[in-house]
């Protein structure tokens, strides 16, 4: 096998070859290097490298190995993360210039897991500022590896070019409103948003009661290995739950027989959705591309074509969860970073607005998105005693065009882009997107599948059996 | 400017103030804009949710809904 062809397998391959010691984990991370340093400038996927490190734990990781210590199918295998973990003595950016020269005085809890597994941290992946929707200058954007001139998405924009590129095995990325779906979708991956509460956020920068940590893999299977790897109670984070987490690889069956997939009748598939939102009395129109929306009906048909029973579900008031979102999310953010506020003209323009803007919503409005939530929420759970899995578009769109919008424009058209994925965030749930076609410009399209709070395991079931039918996540970028 | 809008970017720039932001005359003017997107998501609230008796989602940690 040549070297940089391993870059190329998924863990559930690599782990295989490490375990029989096929392959060294040392030869994996060194051509996974090389391929970074071949790469990395021309994607801006990664702002740091752990070349030393990484090596080194791969030697410990070979003998270990060698030994007969193996830890299971994480053990040699590169993971990156998104700049917004902290790792003990390592520079955590956050992707904005506030923090460029913090260095992190502990790890957080979801790399204390990975290591615990075998994992070795290759690097801190690029975002968007603060999470916030853009990159700032001093970071830069991070090209789509299937269109250099299309975006990314956002914000664990470097965890989703870093796997899909082949810069690393798995990335854990964070999802506030859609930021590892949606550039999961964007890039031909499989992203996850766990329901909050399931993995701990210790040690993380996350949007309150919205955000949670997640994986981008390249398939089903190696979301399996890293969610059983990441999940679990941690005393550190008061939202962390204690119910217990299944070994979710081996629940994948590959069968969907008689499990009732629950399809909006509003909002998802419409052709058009008026949204009042925006400045002024603007109207705004969110459009679904045609091809977006026949992919995700034919992967609906594939799921009926394997026993799965297709059912209507109803959701009158999910269109506004954006809305509580906004109500709720950008006072969240203003209040995380309230100690620098003095200094947010350090930030980019959008960014700043938004920080500032969060700062001067007044605390009924903040209450208002969370009586709204209230109702989308328990709207959502009466809906659920009828289905097993809801499944919907990732996102309306495919990959945009790269830096060539104004602030307002592209303000709206990332608004537009998390349409779909937002409102799991208001309610918590689990939320999946796996690659379900490519338009005929060639850019990935992603399906969406929802589960009940905490059954991650049919989530990953129905995702897993669908892929398992389909060549999507078979297909690279050339790059 | 109108006595109003003076009044109205005066109160602005002590709510600024108080919650720590030093904002230039034309970031205060910026926020009128925004300000009518606040009023704009309030109204959809407003508009498509009966919020009598709903209780704010104050402590947020879901229930399993695995296995019903």
């Amino acid at each position: 096998m040549k070297t940089e062809e391993t870059c190329f397998l998924t863990i559930g391959e690599l782990s295989k070859l490490i375990q029989s010691r096929k392959l060294s984990p040392v030869e994996l991370v060194e051509s996974m290097l090389c391929r970074i340093d071949r790469l990395n400038e021309q994607l801006n996927a990664y702002i740091t490298v752990f070349r030393d490190d990484a090596v080194k734990s791969a030697k410990e990781a070979e003998k270990a190995i060698a030994g007969g210590s193996y830890l299971g199918p994480l053990h040699g295998i590169p993971v990156s993360l998104k700049d917004h973990y902290e790792v003990k003595n390592k520079p955590t950016t956050y992707g904005s210039p506030l923090f460029a020269n913090y260095i992190s005085q502990k790890d957080a809890a979801v790399v204390e897991r990975l290591e615990a597994a075998g994992a070795i941290i290759i690097g801190k992946a690029n975002t968007h500022e603060l999470a916030l929707g853009f990159p700032h200058p001093l970071y830069g954007d991070t090209p789509n590896p299937w269109n250099l001139n299309k975006a990314s998405g956002g914000s664990s924009n470097g965890s989703a070019v870093a796997v899909s590129a082949s810069l690393c095995s798995a990335s854990i990325g964070s999802d506030g409103g859609g930021s590892i779906r949606l550039p999961a979708s964007f890039c031909g991956i499989t992203g996850m948003k766990p329901t909050y509460g399931r993995v701990s956020s210790f040690g993380a920068m996350l949007s309150a009661a919205m955000g949670t940590v997640g994986p981008l893999t390249k398939c089903v299977e190696d979301m399996a290995f890293v969610m059983t790897a990441i999940s679990g109670s941690d005393s550190r984070d008061p939202s962390s739950s204690d119910i217990v987490v299944p070994d979710y690889a081996k629940l994948l069956s590959g069968n969907v027989k008689n499990l009732r997939v629950g399809v909006p009748r509003e909002y998802f598939f419409d052709d058009k959705v008026e949204f009042e939102g925006g400045t002024g009395d603007q109207h705004r129109v969110i459009v679904i591309e045609p091809e977006v929306k026949e992919a995700v009906k034919g992967a609906i048909d594939t799921l009926a074509d394997m026993g799965a029973s297709i059912e209507e579900v109803s959701l009158p008031h999910i269109k506004y969860a954006l809305t509580a979102l906004f109500l709720i999310g950008y006072p969240g953010f203003s209040s995380y970073f309230e100690k620098y506020l003095d200094r947010v003209q350090e930030c980019c323009p959008e960014v700043r607005s938004k920080l500032e803007f969060g700062s001067m919503i007044p605390a009924v409005a903040y209450l208002k998105g969370q009586r709204a939530r209230r109702i989308i929420i328990d709207e959502l759970r009466a809906e659920f005693e009828k289905v097993d899995v809801i499944v919907t578009p990732t996102t309306r769109i495919t990959a945009y065009d790269i830096c060539d919008k104004s602030g307002e424009a592209m303000t709206w058209e990332s608004t537009l882009a998390v349409a779909c994925t937002a409102p799991f965030n208001v309610t918590g749930n689990p939320a999946i997107t796996i690659p379900c076609g490519f338009n005929s410009s060639g850019l990935p399209i992603g399906l969406q599948v929802v589960g009940k709070p905490f059954d991650e395991a049919t989530v990953l079931r129905v995702a897993q059996a669908y892929e398992a039918t389909t060549e999507w996540h078979l297909k690279r970028p050339s790059i | 400017m109108s006595q109003q809008q003076r009044s109205s970017g005066d109160n602005f720039e002590q709510l600024a103030q108080s919650v720590g932001l030093e904002l230039s005359r034309e970031r205060l003017e910026e926020f009128s804009v925004e300000l009518k997107e606040l009023s704009n998501m309030l109204k959809q609230i407003d508009d498509h949710f009966d919020l009598d008796g709903i209780d704010p989602v104050t402590t947020f940690q879901l229930k399993s809904g695995a296995g019903q």
